[in-house]
């Protein structure tokens, strides 16, 4: 981290305003969300029989909907669901991904197991397994985490090990073994934090996807359920009502893109700061 | 090439068993689940009607003996019968296939045609005022959610410019005109995020291409700079995206059931989605592990392609 070409690129990364930009919608959402019950207009909750689907006006600057409450306040109380889903959710596919990579570039024997275990989750499409696990565990907020974790684990897994296994065929790590390092140590003190930059390349990927997944879960009726405000459930509610309040739909699905869009250009800058091999866009 | 093949396809056979683990467990394992949901109240209430179920069902056997007799039906092309109409889930699942296919190949059709042409002109414009609109497009396309793309289309199309395509889906070999109509919107949602990664990749692809030793031997032999695009550079950028085009495959897949969803298509996106809701077991550990094992042979067609375009990969 120190050498000077990162921090060339650091330097880079954090004055492009596109970048700049994105990390402080992040910041805001995420402020938003923690302080909602301060932030937010209304209740997310608060039903007022008197204004159902009523547009944006000054009063409800987002519209309401047909229980007459208020989107604005729906969507900031939204932010906890969705982005507090889509981080619990990144976090233990990071966990077990990468317990379980470590443990497989150490061995051959669970090497060879772990796998083949983990071809069977890549083998199917991340949306299509997030909806089957779903389905079986029934909806609601834990299954929603549970169903991304396992998707997204496979892919910390895979970077994991192929790190330990770059970094094993070393030289300093046959130095520090013919010093009598023990494997364990080696694993903690020297390859671990060679592992930081790729995690945190692939966790900026994940994020933008897991919130996408959630958010169609939910819109799909098998996540978060109303009256609940995920972003997606939200979307879904409105969906009937399209011609009379498309407010109701639209709103939300503007939130998610644009807090997506946010996730994918930081992960743009964390990739080419952090990875510079690798450069995309 | 041979051994390649058998190894590959050695592989491609050992995952699709451990995926049918997995279904078959998915359902399985979680005690009671699936007939108690589906007797709700009157199983807690009689033991009897429960065991005389689970009786019916086989569910009170062995697991692995349950296991085996599906894996056996599987190799035999019986998948089960649905639970709710009696109709074999193999038919049931065929029958919604053309719908989905159809989706899936326009959706990839028109996001190879537009993103691998963007993505190199981006790259051979690199830099440019036309550069950066490429770039901040694709960054954009692959942020939209398809539920709300698809959502936002409709509110436009149909209630804002009234044009309202047949929402009764009509075979493209009886009416091609109100079958692509009626096909239009949904394939562009589904390919927008694949046209996007397709724009990003070809774009890096042919920047690494263009930035290679034999690009600068072909200039300095004199070699026209459009031979040098496209015969030299090109063709050779195209491999990583083939590879991308093939990831890519996962989320049309996926995608199907949520855009098929949003356009009230009859696909087996719906089928699965509507199986889900009624609790209708057999239908979704079918539908979810055929869908896993189409994902998995596509991703095989385009490792075999792969190797067709780079000899080199033969030998490995």
């Amino acid at each position: 981290m120190a050498d000077p070409g990162t921090r060339a690129r650091w330097r880079r990364t954090l004055r492009n305003p596109l970048f700049a930009a994105a990390a402080l919608l992040l910041l805001a959402l995420v402020l938003a969300g923690t302080l909602a019950d301060y932030v937010a207009p209304y209740s997310p909750t608060a039903v007022d029989a008197m204004q159902p689907f009523r547009g944006p006006t000054i009063r409800h600057l987002l519209g309401t909907d047909r229980f007459g409450r208020d989107i604005l306040s729906r969507l900031i109380f939204g932010v906890r669901v969705s982005l507090g889903i889509a981080g619990a959710s990144i976090a233990a596919a990071v966990g077990v991904g990468a317990l379980l990579g470590l443990l497989s570039g150490l061995g051959t024997a669970t090497d060879q197991i772990l796998g083949r275990i983990m071809d069977v989750f890549f083998a199917f499409p991340p949306i299509l397994l997030a909806i089957g696990i779903a389905a079986v565990l029934g909806a609601g907020p834990g299954t929603a985490i549970i169903a991304i974790a396992v998707v997204y684990a496979p892919f910390f897994f895979r970077v994991v090990r192929g790190g330990v296994l770059i970094e094993m065929a070393q030289m300093y790590v046959e130095a520090a073994e013919a010093l009598g390092v023990g494997r364990i140590s080696i694993l903690l003190r020297h390859i671990l934090r060679n592992l930081v930059s790729p995690v945190i390349v692939q966790i900026a990927v994940c994020v933008s996807y897991a919130i996408l997944i959630e958010s169609a879960l939910s819109y799909l009726g098998v996540g978060v359920q109303p009256p609940t405000p995920s972003w997606g459930a939200i979307l879904n509610e409105g969906k009937e009502f399209l011609a009379l309040a498309p407010w109701v739909s639209v709103f939300p699905g503007a939130c998610i893109m644009l807090t997506v869009l946010a996730c994918n250009i930081i992960g743009d800058g964390l990739r080419d700061t952090l990875d510079p091999r690798t450069e995309v866009a | 090439m041979g051994a390649y093949l058998l190894r590959r396809m050695g592989a491609t056979g050992l995952t699709l068993f451990g995926v049918s683990l997995l279904v078959f467990g998915m359902v399985r394992l979680i005690p009671g689940t699936v007939v108690e949901q589906l007797l709700g109240q009157a199983a807690m209430s009689s033991p009897e009607v429960l065991a005389s179920f689970r009786h019916f069902f086989g569910l009170d056997r062995p697991l692995s003996v349950q296991y085996v007799d599906w894996l056996a039906g599987i190799v035999r092309g019986d998948f089960g019968v649905s639970w709710l109409s009696g109709k074999p889930v193999l038919g049931m699942f065929l029958d919604r296939v053309p719908v989905s296919a159809e989706l899936a190949v326009l959706a990839v059709g028109w996001s190879l045609l537009l993103g691998v042409p963007l993505g190199t002109a981006s790259a051979v414009w690199r830099g440019g005022f036309r550069d950066s609109p490429v770039r901040v497009g694709a960054t954009l396309g692959l942020s939209l959610p398809a539920f709300w793309q698809g959502t936002v289309l409709i509110l436009l199309f149909s209630i804002y410019l009234g044009w309202m395509p047949s929402l009764q889906w009509v075979s493209f070999f009886r009416d091609p005109l109100t079958n692509l109509t009626t096909m239009a919107l949904p394939a562009f949602t589904l390919g927008t995020a694949t046209a996007a990664m397709i724009t990003r990749m070809s774009r890096s692809s042919m920047l690494d291409v263009l930035g290679r030793e034999y690009i600068r031997t072909a200039r300095a032999k004199g070699v026209p700079e459009r031979t040098v695009t496209f015969h030299h550079g090109l063709r050779n950028a195209l491999i990583p995206v083939i590879t991308v085009a093939g990831v890519q495959l996962g989320y049309i897949v996926g995608g199907i059931v949520v855009v098929e969803d949003v356009f009230t298509l009859p696909g087996v996106g719906r089928l699965l989605l509507d199986a889900i809701f009624q609790r209708d077991y057999p239908v979704i550990q079918g539908v979810i592990f055929l869908l896993g094992a189409i994902f998995m042979l596509l991703n095989l067609a385009v490792d075999l392609t792969y190797v067709v375009l780079d000899p080199r990969l033969r030998r490995g």
